[in-house]
């Protein structure tokens, strides 16, 4: 039967949210934590690929942002990208840049997504319950050598 | 003129699914599946099983509440009494 005893992690919860994954390596389950890098990086990459850097936008999508910063620095340097390079560009280029429609709400949500999922991955993270048990030795009833006759 | 210019991963969106975007809630589904299972089981062991079994049941979901709105908006709202 997995223990209930959690332990409290702030560490692990704030590599957790420097990289997705990061925390749970930390704590000693590298294959969990590269698991959960790959699920979350797949859905903020997948969702910036799908709508551009224009997706992550902390000024025009405040809220969407909220979620999207759950993910940790990687969404702050697509917003930075953002305001720094598609805000600057003519009018005439950021036609091109900029999503619209679908492709701006589901990159927008993907990515929003991915905050949310890391946000379950830091919560795991910092009160973090073993998973796995190590193995117990088997307990064995210790037997008189010569039972006493009756 | 505008002279539209070469695409650009991660610059340009993707206009691939103005009209078939509905598709994309696949990977979606995949991505919260990988990310909840990591999260979730006590050991990895059929950890792909699970993800796939995850992701279908959310599309499946997501297909019957399609499907329950549909009637609700096509059938039931318009045989409401005016």
């Amino acid at each position: 039967m997995p223990s209930l005893d959690r332990e409290f992690n702030p560490t692990a919860a704030v590599l957790a949210w420097i990289l997705p994954g990061l925390g749970h390596m930390s704590l000693g389950h590298r294959k969990r934590g590269g698991l959960i890098m790959f699920g979350i990086l797949f859905l903020f990459i997948g969702g910036v690929l799908i709508g551009g850097i224009d997706c992550v936008d902390r000024k025009n999508d405040r809220l969407w942002f909220l979620a999207q910063s759950v993910c940790g620095p990687i969404a702050f340097c697509v917003d930075a990208l953002n305001q720094g390079y598609i805000k600057h560009l003519p009018p005439e280029e950021q036609l091109q840049t900029v999503a619209l429609n679908k492709p701006n709400e589901m990159g927008t949500l993907f990515c929003a997504l991915a905050g949310l999922m890391n946000l379950v991955v830091i919560l795991d993270a910092l009160y973090f319950a073993p998973k796995s048990l190590p193995p117990q030795p088997e307990r064995r009833i210790a037997r008189p050598a010569n039972p006493p006759a009756s | 003129m505008i002279l539209p210019l070469a695409y650009i991963p991660f610059v340009h969106p993707l206009n691939l699914f103005h009209e078939w975007w509905y598709l994309l809630l696949i990977p979606l589904s995949f991505g919260i599946s990988v990310a909840y299972k990591a999260v979730r089981m006590e050991s990895l062991e059929g950890f792909w099983g699970q993800v796939a079994l995850m992701t279908t049941q959310i599309v499946l979901a997501m297909i019957a509440l399609a499907v329950c709105l549909v009637l609700l908006v096509v059938v039931l709202i318009p045989r409401i009494p005016q």
